[in-house]
């Protein structure tokens, strides 16, 4: 049961829901899948809950010019099975996959799990791992902006991130998570692609949000990626980048993140060869 | 400020008109205003999968969707799958055949949490025993231990060797 009260639109168009999105209190309702349990907790909060699940300007995956274009609406489940997804970017469908169990993954978005502001999800790492942008519409047009500096600052208030832009890559990338066995959500997750540059490689639980490893990429460039010369990597960032908690050690989180990206980057490079 | 909303939902096939607060959980709707009680609500936070339903055939945890946003979709609840007195579906079947449940509690959702997976895999090859237990994530069970309820969903899904496996003991 929600106790607290709300008002409740479902808009026919984007447009309608910038205009309802404008005023105090208003949300955004997608899947729901963690807005409403934060509601029923007391965790979130709204006057108003917009509800685009109905919009299909929000929906559709394509793909153009080397790019994956997903609707934010499209669902994890969905995600996980397409295609396109799983061929030119396994780890944003692998972690698609890893997240909540089949129900969830049934109503909750790619959208709603890259914009969670509460506990840490698992597309967030996957998209900073392939490099990718969001697209936000709000009052002043369509923005696009990079998902290192999105996951930073959010959606901003009065929008709507509408899809998720992808650059097109080969297998060489993989997803690695340690879930927290009762809620499912990563005690710590890892994302790496291999290009040309190098490894790109994101980590989330284990850190205060999802973030980029410039550091342990820069020691790793060049390879080999072996499970010592990750962990390595991983021992010689400063021990704050890792947040304690849960039951964790600061030391803990940041083995685990050296493991799991260790076994990600093996699995791509495998892949790769 | 007058909250309520005049909505219309399909459940079990039968189109319903009700009026209802924004924040009503579909699973209230079912059990509280529709008297469908065959969904239990074993958490009330999302993690037992007891609620689950299928939406717009989709299986969902009713307990996890705003009825208002439900809206104008077709539900089926447990209540629906089968016909009232009638013969129990092939899924239903195999798993009271394996011992597939106890004291019954988390039974509705998950049958219509597995429904999903049988019909999915209907035709293109049975599912694996790891395709079961990670479709399973979503749905607790404190009685069974769950190898019986995998049982039930390989015995479901593999009609042709019913024969060989109805000896088995479970
Ligand atoms: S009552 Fe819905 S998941 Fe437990
Ligand atoms: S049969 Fe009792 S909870 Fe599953």
């Amino acid at each position: 049961m929600i106790l607290t009260e709300f008002d409740y639109v479902r808009p026919l168009g984007l447009d309608r829901a910038l205009d309802l999105l404008a005023g105090p209190g208003a949300r955004v309702l997608a899947g729901g899948q963690s807005l409403l349990p934060g509601l029923r907790a007391g965790t979130e909060r709204a006057g108003l809950l917009v509800d685009v699940r109905h919009l299909d300007e929000l929906r559709g995956i394509s793909a153009a010019d080397g790019t994956l274009r997903i609707g934010a609406l499209t669902t994890l489940a969905e995600l996980a099975a397409h295609p396109l997804v799983r061929e030119r970017a396994p780890e944003l469908a692998a972690a698609a996959r890893a997240n909540g169990d089949p129900q969830v993954r049934n109503l909750g978005t790619a959208g709603g799990n890259l914009a969670d502001r509460g506990r840490p999800t698992d597309l967030p790492v996957a998209a900073l791992a392939a490099g990718a942008e969001v697209e936000l519409a709000g009052p002043g047009g369509r923005t696009r902006t990079g998902v290192e500096e999105f996951t930073a600052g959010g959606v901003p208030a009065g929008s709507v991130l509408t899809a998720l832009l992808v650059p097109a890559a080969g297998p060489a990338a993989a997803f690695e998570k340690a879930a927290d066995r009762a809620t499912r959500y990563p005690l710590c997750a890892a994302a790496v692609r291999i290009t040309a540059d190098g490894p790109r490689i994101a980590v989330t639980g284990a850190t205060p949000r999802a973030l980029r490893l410039r550091g342990v990429e820069d020691r790793l460039r060049g390879g080999p990626y072996t499970t010592e010369a990750v962990l390595a990597a991983f021992r010689a960032e400063p021990r704050e980048l890792f947040v304690p908690g849960r039951g964790t050690s600061a030391e803990y989180l940041g083995h685990l993140a050296g493991v799991l990206t260790a076994r990600a980057l093996a699995r791509a490079a495998r892949i790769t060869a | 400020m007058d909250l309520n909303l005049n909505l219309n939902l399909n459940v079990n096939g039968r189109p319903e008109r009700f009026a209802a607060q924004p924040n009503e959980l579909l699973v209230e709707r079912l059990r509280d205003g529709l008297g469908l009680t065959g969904t239990k609500v074993g958490c009330d936070t999302g993690q037992c999968g007891t609620c689950v339903v299928r939406l717009d055939g989709r299986s969902v945890k009713s307990c996890l969707v705003l009825t208002a946003s439900a809206a104008g979709s077709e539900v089926t609840t447990i209540e629906g799958v089968a016909e009232r007195g009638g013969e129990l579906t092939g899924l239903q079947e195999a798993l009271r055949q394996e011992h597939g449940t106890q004291c019954g509690f988390c039974t509705p959702g998950m049958v219509m949490a597995l429904g999903e997976l049988v019909e999915n895999t209907a035709g293109g090859g049975a599912p694996t025993e790891p395709e079961i237990r990670e479709w399973l994530t979503g749905n607790l069970c404190r009685c069974t231990g769950y190898h019986s309820v995998v049982r039930g969903v390989q015995r479901a899904c593999a009609p042709a060797v019913e024969a060989g496996a109805a000896g088995r003991e479970g």
